[in-house]
């Protein structure tokens, strides 16, 4: 790879095969300090505003982000606790979650291989997998060198980690020393943060589009019905008949263009 | 220690986070680690865990605004509801970008009522 300078002196520096992890390690953290860190902190700022309103300590505010590293689970066990939900509703509501972790993990896992480390340091490193160090570690990874690939995530994880940490902080002090609208704007940018990304990430799903749907309609619904398990219900009952609706419709979807490409076979037959 | 109510305030106020948290969440990392090879992400069982994920944010979401927390609730439900609706049209409209949406949300929100009161009178 170091033979071909000019091919990757346009993208980041080229990795030498001699860079140490020390090296490995700091350029992940540059890499997160650039725009992923930028929104993880302006959207923990809602956070740290909603976890204040929700009467979390400023402990309990910086714990939650330290241990989830995943900004929905951190909002949706703050609400639990604020409405002094049973610990085995909360517990499975962030669980539902946090299982789409599994998935996003086995995407990273290749390109994580071969670093020469044990499998307990890869699983302190997938601690790091969220959304955001997620995506640029996909984007990253594939030009370092292999067995400075864990370091490096783990490097980008950090950085991140820490604007996050950084949001919060501020979120929740600022509460006390600004005026109210401050704190109202704050506590509207979250759920328009989340609506948005919902919207792009969910762009490419059909399944995950009525999910979305259906799941905005039916949350304030079940808070009106059950409000110990709102979320709970929301995400079994709008998420799995989204899933539904979506197979459905691919799957009639895909008959249709099957039957329209017979039609059209047997016109250009008829027709020859 | 903590000013939260039931269980949550127990236990110096980390565990029951820790128990309800990190106990339910970072297995999920783990068992895409170790599995990994086996599974295909792109399986009817991860879209549905896709969907149900979605729908408890979407939910969530929802509800921040309906039934909002702290100093949201001294804004009247209808300048919410048309300021999140704004900041979701200016991001449909402008190539889904995202900080514009949010600008432009919070705009709204902050701007209504002012305009409402310019109206009315």
């Amino acid at each position: 790879m170091g033979h071909q300078p000019e091919e990757s002196a346009n993208q980041s520096p080229a990795w030498s095969e001699t860079a140490t992890r020390a090296t490995a390690f700091w350029r992940g953290t540059v890499a997160g300090f650039g725009l992923p860190s930028c929104m993880l902190f302006a959207s923990s700022l809602g956070y740290g505003a909603f976890a204040k309103a929700c009467g979390l300590t400023f402990g309990q505010t910086m714990f939650l982000p330290l241990m989830l590293q995943a900004l929905p689970a951190q909002l949706v066990l703050a609400d639990h606790a604020a409405r002094d939900a049973s610990l085995a509703a909360a517990a499975i509501a962030v669980a539902l979650t946090a299982v789409r972790l599994m998935p996003m993990t086995v995407i990273l896992m290749p390109l994580l291989r071969g670093h020469g480390g044990g499998r307990l340091q890869e699983l302190a490193t997938v601690h790091f997998v969220g959304v955001t160090q997620w995506l640029e570690g996909l984007r990253r990874l594939p030009e370092v060198p292999v067995h400075l690939r864990l370091v490096h995530y783990v490097g980008i994880g950090v950085s991140v980690s820490s604007g996050t940490l950084a949001g919060s902080a501020l979120g929740y002090l600022l509460t006390d020393a600004v005026p109210a609208w401050v704190v109202a704007a704050l506590l509207f940018m979250t759920p328009l943060y989340f609506l948005l990304s919902l919207i792009e990430t969910s762009s490419r799903s059909l399944t995950d589009r009525y999910a979305l749907v259906l799941g905005v309609t039916c949350g304030p619904l079940a808070y009106l019905v059950a409000p110990d398990f709102d979320l709970l219900i929301t995400g079994l009952g709008a998420g799995t008949l989204g899933w539904m609706l979506g197979r459905a419709r691919l799957r009639h979807a895909a008959e249709g263009v099957s039957t329209r490409r017979g039609l059209l076979k047997r016109n250009q037959e008829g027709g020859q | 220690m903590s000013n939260l109510p039931g269980i949550w305030g127990q236990w110096g106020g980390y565990l029951p986070f820790f128990v309800a948290g990190f106990l339910v969440s970072e297995p999920w990392r783990w068992a895409g680690a170790l599995v990994g090879r086996n599974i295909d992400p792109d399986s009817a069982v991860f879209a549905w865990v896709r969907a149900v994920s979605t729908a408890i944010v979407a939910g969530l979401v929802t509800r921040m605004l309906v039934f909002p927390a702290g100093a949201l609730r001294d804004v009247s439900l209808g300048v919410r509801g048309v300021a999140f609706i704004a900041g979701i049209a200016v991001y449909l409209l402008f190539r889904r970008n995202l900080g514009l949406g949010i600008t432009a949300g919070l705009a709204a929100l902050l701007a209504a009522p002012w305009l409402m009161a310019a109206v009315v009178r």
